[in-house]
């Protein structure tokens, strides 16, 4: 881009300053919707093509509430699922809550200093806050949530233009496996969604970060924090 | 039932994503309707998507949004704009509430780069259907072809709103840039007055 000082109306109407970019909160909400309307549509595949005749509603839901009763019971008989992938759910449903609701944040700074005493009176443990803004990882705010059972901290970074949630609480000594005790390598996974995740603990601590960056970021992200909290 | 699976959908059309909020957000003047139009027209494409032909998303989504905003939007919160609009005006007759100052040209009209917001607002000033032309075209530099598809009317009509928006708009910008430029020279009860006074405020 020039750098003149001056420009003529047109060419000022074409640079883009003009333009509005939809805020990502709209984004998701569309993604989310049209999600919602797909499920919508789509007829059960269990719902075979004889039941067309009749009532195709009807018959899907009562497949579908056939089906879902089977899962169900199965989750019930079957051992119990490995805590992970639920929370891992949940941390997802969570994050683009926050992020459709455009209220991402509740403690809006990028000031650790600030961020980090707001959670005082608010949950039960002092969670560890770190900038690695230096490695391209800002610290932009924090807030509130509500995972597997309680209220836990989060603290809102960026990548570039991604907003990067990071989840910490402290984990439940009695149900923990034994192996959490030191510091595990961060597991990165990608929901189905498309959100990448990592997890891992320290020093009793949970963690979890989820964004729309790829892995590869989050991968760095998770590393930075890590060596942050480390001190 | 390939053409209705979500994937595909996503990939032609969530690209324009920023095209649609952008024309909803200069309709509508309000983040928060631009929102709401942007949604409804993101579902409505997608039910439409059956009917869409091919080898245009853009327009065809920007169609799809202008009206939902002119149907809805428009119709519930009744935003008459100020100025009564004809099409049939001859286009060199003044519009009423407008000091028209026809011959200035965009391409020369010179803005300062801490102007933007100057504009900005100019822009936000024009009747509703010649601001839309200058959007469709200058903001998101579509054809003629498009603008006419998007908006609704006729390509002759939109070169000749287009001449006009760009005429009004340039009277706009001005006015703002100059202050009290366009208006009458106002009596100031000062003493004679030195070159201070002078009617071309800066």
């Amino acid at each position: 881009m020039e750098t003149k000082s001056n420009s003529s109306l047109a060419e000022k109407l074409r640079d883009g300053s003009l333009y509005e970019r939809a805020p990502e909160s709209l984004r998701v909400q569309v993604q989310a919707r049209l999600k919602a309307e797909t499920a919508r549509k789509s007829p059960s595949p269990w719902n075979g093509s004889w039941r067309m005749a009749g009532l195709p509603f009807v018959g899907g839901g009562i497949a579908g509430v056939g089906l879902c009763s089977l899962v169900f019971m199965t989750l019930l008989w079957t051992q119990p699922p490995p805590r992970s992938s639920d929370l891992q759910q949940e941390i997802v449903s969570s994050h683009v809550r926050a992020l459709m609701s455009a209220r991402t944040m509740d403690v809006l700074s990028s000031d650790q200093h600030t961020v980090k005493p707001w959670f005082n009176g608010r949950i039960d443990y002092a969670p560890p806050v770190v900038d690695p803004k230096a490695q391209g990882f800002p610290l932009v705010g924090g807030r509130l949530d509500y995972v597997d059972h309680r209220p836990v901290a989060v603290m809102i970074y960026q990548y570039l233009k991604h907003p990067i949630d990071l989840y910490v609480y402290p984990e439940d000594r009695g149900k923990s496996d034994g192996k959490s005790a030191l510091s595990s390598t961060p597991l990165i996974t990608q929901s189905d969604d498309g959100y990448s995740l990592v997890e891992w603990h320290q020093d009793g601590m949970v963690y979890w970060a989820i964004s729309d960056a790829s892995p590869v970021y989050i991968k760095r992200f998770a590393e930075a924090i890590k060596a942050g909290t480390r001190q | 039932m390939a053409k209705h699976s979500p994937n595909r959908f996503d990939a032609v059309m969530l690209p324009h994503l920023d095209a649609a909020y952008n024309l909803a957000r200069w309709l509508s003047g309000s983040p928060t309707d631009a929102d709401d139009v942007v949604q409804e027209a993101f579902l409505r494409a997608f039910r439409f998507f059956d009917g869409y032909e091919g080898d245009n998303p853009r327009a065809w989504l920007l169609a799809i949004v202008r009206n939902t905003w002119f149907t809805e939007w428009r119709r519930q919160h009744n935003r008459a704009d100020a100025t009564p609009y004809d099409d049939s005006l001859n286009v060199d007759d003044q519009l009423p509430g407008w000091a028209d100052e026809s011959g200035e040209d965009p391409e020369k009209l010179a803005v300062r780069q801490d102007e933007t917001e100057l504009v900005h607002r100019a822009l936000a000033t024009l009747p509703v259907e010649y601001r839309e032309v200058i959007v469709l075209r200058e903001l998101e530099d579509m054809s003629y072809k498009d603008v006419a598809a998007v908006a609704g009317i006729p390509i002759g009509t939109v070169m000749s709103r287009l001449s006009r928006a760009r005429r009004l708009l340039c009277t706009a910008v001005r006015a703002a840039q100059g202050g009290s430029e366009q208006q009458a020279i106002r009596l100031v009860k000062t003493p004679p007055a030195g070159p201070e006074e002078s009617k071309r405020g800066n």
